[in-house]
Order: C-alpha cells, then structure tokens, then sequence
C-alpha cells in the first residue's frame, strides 16, 4: 500500500510494520483517502475592496463551504459551520462580517472565543484581511481581561469588531451595557468559535448568557445574526440551536482539500498476561517519539497532563542525548514569547518533536506537522479529531497514532477504533433550562435591564418565568412595581456567576507549597465528598496529591503532594428515589424511563487501590455526612419475563470450575459442618448430596485456598443453589450491562469524567425491587445528558452489543464488560445474553 | 412560589434565607415624611423637596455668600471660560442602590443645589419605587442647562456616570459626560493627600470645614438598604435620614467649594493657612504654570516651617524653580538643602549639576551614591524601577568617563 512513495514518514511507517516489536500492537490502522478542493469563485456580492485583499493574498478561489456560508448569510440566516480541522473555517465568518462592514462602516461584530490564545490569533489573521484600500477599516480589537483600562473606553467608542470571551462578555460587558450603546445598535454579527466546547454545564451558562446578549442588543435595537463554528460532532446543528434558541442553518460540505492520512491505534503490549497489565504509556510514547525523531518525521505529541509533558520531554531528550532547540515542550504556565517561539518553530520546522497539552488543541496556528501522536484518550472523539487534524500539510501525506493507556475507557476505545474517525457518535448536550443557573442569569439579566412581566427569556415564556421572579423578588434581589421586575440590590450579580460550575458552595483546595499555601483549585461541595475525603488521591492537572484534612466548615481541602504507587477509590453507598417520571419507552422485556431522581449517598470509606496491578491493598472507613443529589436519570427496568429467560437459558452451562484437588473432601467437611441440611430452606440431605457452594464466586479468586475457605462455602440443596446462581446470574449480566452502558455513554453525550454517575441493583427499591440499571447526570437539575441517552438508547444497547462480540477476552475485560464486582464474576457471556434479549424485543411505544 | 423556594433549596441553592414578606404598609407617605411635594410630568410621579439656605449661611467656618474668586479652581479643573457666573455652578450629589456599579445600580434620590441671589437653593429629587425614575431624570435633565458646570465629590467617576447609564435605560438622550465638571475630590487630594489620612469628604468635613453633622446623619454604607425596607414596607422614617445625609453632602460640597476658592486666591490671611497647605497651594500655581506664585508662597512659608520634611520639600521645589528661570547657582543652594537632607531627586539634579555644568565626576558619583540610598530610605514614596535604572545608568556612564578623565 505505501510502494512507490518516497518520504521520511512513509519510510516510518513501513519500517514499523516490518518491526516484531509492534507485533499484535496495532489493533488499527486506516488510510482517510486524499480528497481533492472543491473550489468556488467568489460570489458576486462580495466587496470588490475584499476580493482585491484575497486576491492579493493568493487566495483565488473560496472552498465550496466558504462560499456557502456567505450566501447563507446574504439570505440573513444564522450558521453553524462544521467541518474539520484547518479546513479554514474563519474565512466562512470573516467574509460576511468584513463584507457588512465594507458596505456599511458603523456595523460591528462580537466575537466570542472560549479560550485567550484562540483570541490573539484570530486577531492577526483578522487584520491581514482588511483591505488597505477599502472605502473604510473596520478597527479590531481584542476586550478581555488583559486589555489595560487606559485602552477600553477607546474600544468601547470605536471598535467594529471587537474579540473576547464569554467571561468578558459575562462580567465586563452586559453589566455595562449603556457604555456599548453605539457597539449594540449597529451589531450585525455575533460569531461564537469552537461552539461544540459550549456543552453541559458550560454550555447551560452560555445559552442564558446569549439569552441575556439578546435582550440587550433588542434593547439597543438591533438583531444580529449569528455564526457558530463547531467541531465535526454528530449534532452541531441542534446544539447550535438550543445555544442561540433561533434557527440555524448547517454548512457541513469540507470542500478543501487533504493529503493521504493515516490513522493508526497502538496498544502497549501486555507484559501481564494474566494481570492484564500493560507496558506503561511514557515508555511506549518515549520509543515511538525517539523513532520518529530518528526519521525525521516532525511529530507533534498530545499529553493528558502537564506533568506528563514534562517527563515525557526530559526521557526523550535523555534518550536521544539531545539538547537543542528541537524538541520542545508546550503548555500553559509557558511565557507567551516563549510559545510564540514554539509555534514559529513548529511552522518553519525547526522544532522536530513538539510536546504538548490541549493548550495547542484550540485553534493557534502552527502549520501541519507530519505525524500526531496522542498519549491516551483526549476525553472525547470532537477533541481526538482536532488533535489529529493537526497532521498533514498541504497534499502530503500523514500520520496519527492514538496510543491507549491502560485506563479502561482507552482500552475499549483501542479495541472498538472505527469509533473514533466517526462523527455521528458524540452528542454535544446542554440544558439552558436548569434552575440554579437559570436563576443567576435571571438576576444579571434583571441587573441589566428591568425585566417585564411579559417578556420571555430565551424560549422560557412568562408563566415559566414567573416562579422564578417572584422567588428572587422574596429573597428581595427584586422588586415588582406593576408589570416590573427591578434589581433592588446592592450588588454585582455577574460576579458570581462562574460559567463552568454549577452554583454550589466550593470546597478549595489549599496546598503547603515551599512554606506557601497555594490554592490548587476547587470542587463543588457534593463532589468534594468522594474526590477530596481524608485519605483521597487527588490527582490535579497532572499533578498527584494526598488529601490531609478535609474542613466541611470551613470549605477546605489541605492537599500534601506526594507520590504514591497506589490510587484510592471511595466506598459510596447510595439510595435512589425516582421523583417522577418523564418519559417512558415500554418493551417486551424491560421498561426504560427516564425522569427526575433524588440520590441519597454517603461515602462510607474508601479503598487503596494499588496503581500497577490494581490490587486492592486495605479498606479504610471513614464518616461523611449523607449528601442529597436532585437530577436527571435514564433508567433501565427488567421485567420478570426478562429474569425468567435469564433463568432459563444456558443454566450451569458456562464451564465448570475446576475447584481443586482437595475439593472432595472440603466439601464434605463443609456438609457435616452444616448438618447435611440446606442453608436457605432447612431441606436435609436424602439420597442425593447436597451442593457445597461459593458465596464469592470462585473465579474472582487467584488462590485456592482463599477461594474455599470454609466461610465461603455453604451448604445448599440443588434447587436453591440454581436459585442463588441464577440470582448472580442476574447480578453480573446487569453489572456487564451497567459497565458497557456507561463506557459508552461518554461517546454518545460528550461529557466531562464524573458528569455521569451510575448504578446497578439486582432489587432495586426505585424500581419496585426489580433488577434495574441507572445512569443519572452527576449536576443538580441535570444538563440534558440523561435525557440524551433516553432518546438513543437502541443505538446504545447495540454499540454495546458490536463491543462485547467482537471483544476477544474469555470471560470479561476492562475493554468490555468490566472488571467483575462483589457478588458477581466476569459476566461477559450473561452480558451477551441480557443485550440479545433486549435487543430482539420491539418496543411497545414510547410515552411521554 | 413555596414550591420552587424549596425545589432550589433541594438542589442545593443557598443563599441568605428570604427575608420577611412586607408587614403591614405604613401611612405616613414619603412626601410628607420630607416634607416635599409630588411633581408629575409625561413619564410619571416623582417627590420633590426644595430648600432654600440665605446668604451668610454657617456651615461649619465656611459662610455662604458671594466675594470669591473661582478662578484658580477653574482652571486646576480646566473650566472655560475661566470665571463663569456662580449660578452656572450645579452642585450634584446622589444617594444609590448600592455601590457595586453596573446597571445594576441606580439612583434614589438626586441631589442639586444652586447659587442665586436669594441664597443656596437646594433640591432633592427622589422615587417611591424604581418605576417612577424616568419621570425624576426628565424632571432632572430639564433642569439643567447645557451651560452649567457640575460641582460634584468623586461625580467623575460616580454620580455622573451613574446617571449616564439610567438616562440610556430610559433612553433620554442627553450625554452628561460632555458637561463641564468640577470634581473637588481631585483638587482635595492635590491640597491634603500629606497632610490628612483620608480625602473623604467626611474627613474633610470635620478636619477642615470643622462641621459635626447631628444625630440625623446616617453612614453612607447603610443607605442602599435604608431604602431596600422602604420599598418592602413603604416606611418612609429611614429615608428622613437619607434626605438629611444628602442634604450635609451638597452643602459641605458647597462650602469646600468656597474655602478652597479662598485658599487658592490667597484671601485667606496666610497666618491662618497650615503650612502643609500652603504647600500644596504653591505645587497647584506650578502645575498651572505660575512658577512666580508658587515660588512666592514658598519663600514666604519657609520661616514658618516645621519639620524636617516640610522644608526638604519646599528646598526641592525652590530648587527646581530657580533651575527652570536658569539660575543655577542658586538651584544648587536649594538642591544642596534638599539632598543633605535625604531627598532623593534633588541628588540626581545635584549629580547631573556636576556631571554636565562643573564635569566633577567623583562629586556627581557621589550624588547619585546618595541619591540611590535616599530612594532606598524613603519608605513613603519607594523609588520606581525608572529611577533606579536611570540613576545605574548615569553611574556606569560617571565611573566611564571618570576613569577616562583621570
């Protein structure tokens, strides 16, 4: 496949097919097929000023999604341009906005971008495409927190186009709006880059904060349109739409074009079998990074963790015997000359191995690199596209490799591949709707401006409204005077919105650093509980700490950094209540429903859990207060014709234990110890003898004499011990199930690790003691994720289905269904069974 | 309602709890409480309450009339012309919402006060409830003319802003920032930034008008939510308080409007001006480019001083005067006076002396030796990284050419 062509990378990739070290490691690799520019010729309407501009550039032609989006938007819609990485994406909004401007001088622009670096470089590449000659310069400049006072007025006076962030536009902006009364009135265009980052919580602020945009720019008298850009996610339209509460018209035709790439899956190899332990990600980075270097390829490689960049950037100098400028580390904490050093030398090629975090993820200009090496999992398939779409320049030929880290979700992910070059899989999810924000925004809005007791709030309508109102004006933030609501308080709501959490009491996160107390950061009340409890590692931007005391008074965590071998895992205890029900899917074999849910939990202590091999090491208690959480749920209800087919089918049928060479006369002495008499139901011993059974499976046993020892054993009849298997029978399927569903989840809703929580119960209580599985949003009032998985739960129960068929394992992995849990084993062929069923079984019909 | 008060509070919303419902309204209506008058015009109700202060008004030892010369204010506040008309002079001061800022905030009661031949009239505009603000900003806003002059206390950056942002809310259009604008908390801090531990107007009050206000006077910290209970029970007794508050406000705003006047036109018999003051004054005249003034009040305090510091900085300044009328030597007498006693400045200007005029570098090195540890000393003004580096540049340049010179 690769004859005939001639370069340094493809001379790495032959060679490393050919090595025996990859041998079995690459359970993936797949050509993206070259794709030739679809080219369009500039719309007439464009401003001949700007034509020039381009021209002169040697842009000669637009790429057919570049033209499609400024005839979308001459026709006055709204867009969300979705295509990949460097498929010039900014010239889709730049060209209409300039154009606006070109033709009319007083227009202006609101750019929002999430992060400061994505900021400034907008800002150059902006400003290389204002005409000289133009009939006007529409002036840029960036309003962020950085931006000197002496300067703002000035900005707030003149700017057309002005580039901040949402916090910007949170704190600094809206609250004074009547500074930007000339800014608002003539605003054609709000453009919101990287919109797919607006997702869960994050995304439920930015909705409300443009519901508040809204109302100020309709106060000023104007009606922008808007111009979303997103990653290649499955919904970019429907997220778009539930941001801005408008229509919006999807542009998804890439038409530029792109080299030969490959995209490759590396999985370490085992240097466990048994354990199912393999070679460390660091060490295999470090050879493929070393080998790469050897051929010259220019490679750019992600970390997870920032300390990760560091280690992996002194090991590979270390093994290179290297100390020049060509390999360089990237990520925040940086000085900014010394970025801009790096990016510059990533584009001229003199930095041949660059080591970075997601701070290079977003946006910053750098050029293409040959190869992109990802060290484990990014988070979600949007962000692991991005990354990788930084390989390849111009026609060339390139490469990705995605090297799994033992952490269970990379796993699944290295043995399920395709999954991660698709783009109908993950769903950017958001709910603008949750009271505890919507309420903070409610009170900056009515800061803003008085509310009026008609007027909507988004898409909220004045009777939804009207609860919340009256609240904050007993709460005395508000006051009604006839159909107003006016902000009566001495106070600067904005200030205490913070746009990625959920209003909550925070716990901080102090650490003694060299005699200094530093705040490492924070965590919301509920979640510091299981992540911060006394004993607890705590891992923080890479870096590893011990939790010393935990002040709940006082809102305090005291972190030592320390270096441990182990990681610790708390013992929760929960109880679920189901509130109501929203919406219910009925089927042959099981109900699945989805509502409100209250989950009563308490850490009860918490394991170490020894880092190499997994190995429990002790179990400490601990008293934690109990902890209320009200949220969305998604849940899973079996039916008893579903436990009796469970039952039936395939009883006893797996394997047989080979209990060992003793286990004759063990188990007798167990039936005499029990007086020949079944433990559950009293029956003695007549002709036939007894069972002797396990209470813990014997497969979660490495040793024999652990296994059968006699406080493990019972004595019981036959028909009760097919009741008792058959009970655990039930238990693994569900815990198989439970474990598939939410590995998967994160790949339909995208989602932050611990915003979904989830629970099995082979009686459970919220489900009138039938066997039940639940996944529930892990935020007060939930962020529409639960609700997401409702709506796709067909597609969910088949991925898991593709997942565990295909999964090579003899009785359960971490790539499938998990590692076995108390009171149950591997389960992977009951796992099997329980999906078969569910899937065979046509719905009933949906209610809602 | 109950229900959503408790759904937040299940998921976790906490905030203060809610305060008690309005009790039963009171009958005393605010315009009587004040003892003012409903105004009505297109955009509503608003209360009005006037008061008029005679001629020879004592606030504190400031007595309200006419003979003052406004000139030297007017120009530190860059006013043209330079001797306006008193009646052009708008006294402005409000009580608010609060003091966070943003739109958040607006203005309860505004309070103007003018200069006309009967005495100081004062008026105080205030709302029963936020509804009834455009009707007082019309009112307000037809009230003064294009050609007046704010007098105000920090109304740069407060008041006038403030009423900016409500008149674009209740899209008035009419851009109070182009007025003309006296703010005496700049010419306050020019005057007694060494001399008094705060620019307040409270302790400027006290310290300098020696007026005590009585037992009506409420802190100004207290008012937003002096008028947050009167909007929730409609008891008008608190605000009784914030119209008094307001009132002092205006009048001292006058009455330091007039010492300050008297002081900068020289009026007031010197024997009675601090010397700290005077001070002050004479740095004012320089700024303004009236070096002879200000040259003529130092000398003529310089018996009279005090303290060490006093006289360094009347030294330093002399210095700097007869450098700027090239007089050179006797700069150098004053320089001299300054730096030996520790002022950081007239060593660089001794240095530089002797570097360019005298070329006796080891004397120059010396200054600047000097001069580095007097910047190093000087615990109330620490020197800038500016005069470091300058200074280490001269040094290096001194030592080159001194051992060139040798």
């Amino acid at each position: 496949m690769l004859k005939g062509q001639s370069s340094n990378l493809l001379t790495y990739i032959s060679n490393l097919f050919n090595s025996s070290d990859s041998k079995g490691c690459i359970p993936f690799l797949q050509e993206l097929a070259r794709r030739e520019a679809m080219l369009a010729s500039f719309p007439q309407e464009i401003h001949p000023a700007l034509v020039d501009t381009l021209t002169s550039k040697g842009i000669l032609n637009l790429y057919l999604h570049q033209a499609e989006s400024y005839t979308a938007c001459e026709k006055g819609k709204n867009l969300v341009i979705s295509t990949g990485t460097s498929s010039g994406k900014s010239l889709c909004y730049q060209l209409p906005m300039l154009d606006s401007m070109l033709k009319e001088p007083c227009k202006t622009a609101l750019m929002l971008f999430p992060t400061k670096a994505l900021t400034n470089d907008q800002l150059n590449s902006l400003q290389a495409l204002i005409p000289k000659k133009g009939p006007c310069q529409p002036k840029c400049a960036v309003y962020d927190g950085d931006t000197p006072q002496r300067e703002r007025a000035a900005i707030r006076d003149q700017a057309n186009i002005l580039l901040t962030n949402p916090d910007m536009l949170n704190m600094g902006i809206l609250p004074h709006h009547p500074l930007w009364a000339r800014f608002f009135e003539n605003l054609a265009y709000v453009i919101i880059d990287e919109a797919h980052i607006y997702r869960g919580v994050f995304g439920s602020h930015i909705a409300n904060l443009i519901r508040r945009l809204k109302r100020i720019v309709d106060f000023h008298g104007s009606t922008p349109k808007f111009i979303l850009t997103s990653a290649t996610i499955k919904n970019p339209r429907a997220l778009s739409e539930v941001l801005i509460e408008e229509e919006v018209e999807l542009i998804a035709h890439d038409g530029s074009p792109q080299g030969m790439k490959y995209f490759m899956v590396y999985n370490p190899p085992l240097v466990n079998e048994e354990l199912g332990v393999r070679e460390g990600l660091l060490l295999s980075v470090r050879k493929f990074v070393s080998s790469l270097y050897r051929f010259q390829v220019q490679t750019l490689v992600f970390c997870r963790t920032r300390r990760l960049v560091e280690l992996l950037l002194r090991d590979v100098k270390n093994d290179l015997q290297i100390s020049n400028g060509s390999i360089r580390g990237y990520r925040s904490g940086y000085l900014k000359t010394e970025r801009r050093e790096i990016e510059s030398g990533l584009k001229a090629g003199e930095v041949k191995i660059g080591i970075a975090t997601n701070a290079l993820e977003l946006g910053v200009d750098i050029g293409g690199v040959d190869c992109v090496l990802l060290a484990g999992y990014p988070g979600s398939i949007a962000s692991l596209r991005q990354r990788i779409g930084r390989a390849g320049r111009m026609f060339n030929p390139s490469l990705s490799i995605f090297i799994a880290s033992m952490n269970p979700l990379d796993q699944f992910l290295a043995q399920n591949a395709e999954y991660l070059l698709s783009r109908d899989l993950e769903e950017a999810l958001l709910n603008p709707n949750n009271p505890l924000i919507l309420l903070e925004h409610l009170q900056c809005a009515a800061a803003e401006l008085p509310l009026d007791n008609t007027e909507y709030f988004g898409k909220l309508n004045p009777e939804e409204l009207k609860p919340y109102l009256d609240y904050l004006t007993q709460l005395g933030v508000l006051h009604r005077k006839g159909k107003r609501y006016y902000f009566v308080s001495d106070d600067y709501p904005a200030q205490h919105v913070s746009l990625r959490n959920t209003p909550s009491n925070a716990i901080a996160l102090r650490c003694m650093n060299n005699g200094k107390v530093e705040v490492v950061g924070e965590v919301d009340y509920n979640s510091g509980l299981w992540m911060v409890h006394p004993g607890a590692i705590y891992i923080h931007d890479g870096e590893t700490y011990r939790v010393d005391e935990l002040d709940l008074t006082n809102c305090l965590a005291f972190l030592v950094p320390c270096d441990e071998d182990y990681v610790t895992e708390p013992v929760i205890s929960a109880e679920i209540d189901v509130l109501s029900v929203k919406n219910t899917s009925d089927h042959r074999l099981y109900q699945l429903n989805c509502g409100e849910i209250k989950v009563r939990s308490q850490v009860k202590g918490y394991k170490r859990i020894k880092w190499s091999t997994k190995e429990v090491l002790d179990t400490t208690t601990l008293d934690m207060p109990e902890t209320t959480l009200e949220s969305m749920g998604v849940w899973l209800v079996l039916k008893d014709e579903c436990v009796e087919l469970l039952r039936k089918e395939g009883l006893w049928n797996s394997d047989r234990n080979d209990y060992g060479p003793h286990w004759k006369k063990i188990r007798n002495e167990i039936r005499a110890r029990d007086h020949y008499q079944c433990q559950v139901c009293g029956q003695p011993e007549s002709q036939v003898e007894h069972h002797v059974h396990h209470k813990v499976p014997f497969r979660l046993f490495t040793s024999l004499e652990q296994a059968n020892n006699p406080e493990n054993l019972v004595t019981l009849c036959k028909k009760c011990h097919s009741l008792v298997e058959s009970q655990i029978r039930v238990r693994s399927a569900l815990s198989g199930l439970k474990y598939l569903m939410s590995a998967l989840s994160p790949l339909l809703v995208m989602s932050d690790a611990g915003d979904l929580a989830s629970y099995f119960d082979s009686v459970a209580k919220f489900a009138d003691c039938k066997p039940a599985i639940i996944i529930y949003d892990n935020i007060p009032a939930g962020i529409g994720l639960s609700e997401g998985i409702f709506q796709r739960f067909q597609e969910l129960l088949e991925k898991a289905r593709e997942v565990i068929t295909r999964c090579d394992c003899s009785d359960g992995c971490p790539s499938c269904v998990g590692p076995a849990l108390e009171g149950a084993y591997g389960g992977k062929f009951e796992t099997m069974e329980l999906i078969k069923y569910l899937l065979e079984t046509p719905a009933h019909g949906i209610n809602g | 309602m109950e229900s959503m008060a408790e759904r937040l509070k299940s998921l976790g919303f906490k905030k203060a709890v809610s305060i008690s419902p309005s009790t039963a309204k009171s009958d005393v209506k605010l315009e009587s409480a004040v003892d003012g008058k409903i105004i009505q015009n297109s955009l509503g109700e608003f209360v009005l309450k006037e008061t008029l202060y005679p001629m020879n008004h004592q606030h504190g030892v400031v007595t309200f009339h006419y003979d003052f010369h406004t000139e030297t204010i007017n120009r530190t506040a860059k006013i043209t012309p330079e001797s306006p008309s008193l009646e052009r002079l708008l006294f402005i001061d409000t009580e608010t919402s609060g003091l966070s800022g943003g739109t958040g905030t607006f203005a309860f009661l505004v309070g103007y006060g003018r200069f006309s031949s009967e005495g100081f009239l004062l008026t105080q505009l205030m709302i029963r409830d936020p509804g009834e603000e455009p009707a007082m900003l019309l009112h307000l806003i037809n009230q003064i003319n294009d050609k007046d002059i704010f007098v105000s206390f920090n109304g740069k950056s407060f008041d006038i802003p403030l009423l900016q942002n409500r008149l674009v809310l209740n899209r008035l259009p009419v851009k109070l920032r182009e007025f003309q604008h006296i703010d005496m908390l700049h010419i306050s801090r020019k005057l007694w930034k060494y001399s008094l531990e705060s620019c307040s107007l409270k302790t400027i009050e006290s310290a300098i008008l020696k007026f005590n206000r009585n037992s009506e006077d409420v802190p100004g910290w207290m008012i937003p939510d002096i008028y947050f209970a009167f909007l929730r029970t409609g008891d008008p007794s608190g605000l009784k308080e914030v119209v008094y508050h307001n009132a002092q406000d205006i009048l001292s705003l006058a009455a330091l409007f007039i010492h300050v006047s008297k002081l900068l036109a020289g009026t007031l018999s010197p024997s009675c001006v601090p010397v700290d003051d005077l001070i002050a004054i004479s740095r004012i005249y320089w700024d303004l480019g009236s070096y002879e003034v200000s040259q003529k009040i130092l000398k003529s305090i310089l018996p009279r001083t005090k303290t060490a510091e006093q006289r360094v900085m009347i030294n330093a300044s002399l210095g700097r005067f007869f450098k700027k009328m090239g007089h050179s030597n006797e700069a150098i007498q004053y320089w001299q006076e300054a730096a030996e006693n520790g002022d950081a400045a007239a060593c660089i200007e001794l240095a530089m002396y002797y570097e360019h005029s005298i070329k006796d570098y080891s004397t120059a090195l010396h200054w600047c030796e000097k001069g580095l540890q007097a910047s190093k000393n000087g615990d109330k003004n620490p020197a800038s990284s500016r005069f470091l580096i300058s200074t280490q540049k001269r040094m290096t340049r001194l030592q080159f050419k001194r051992s060139n010179h040798v």
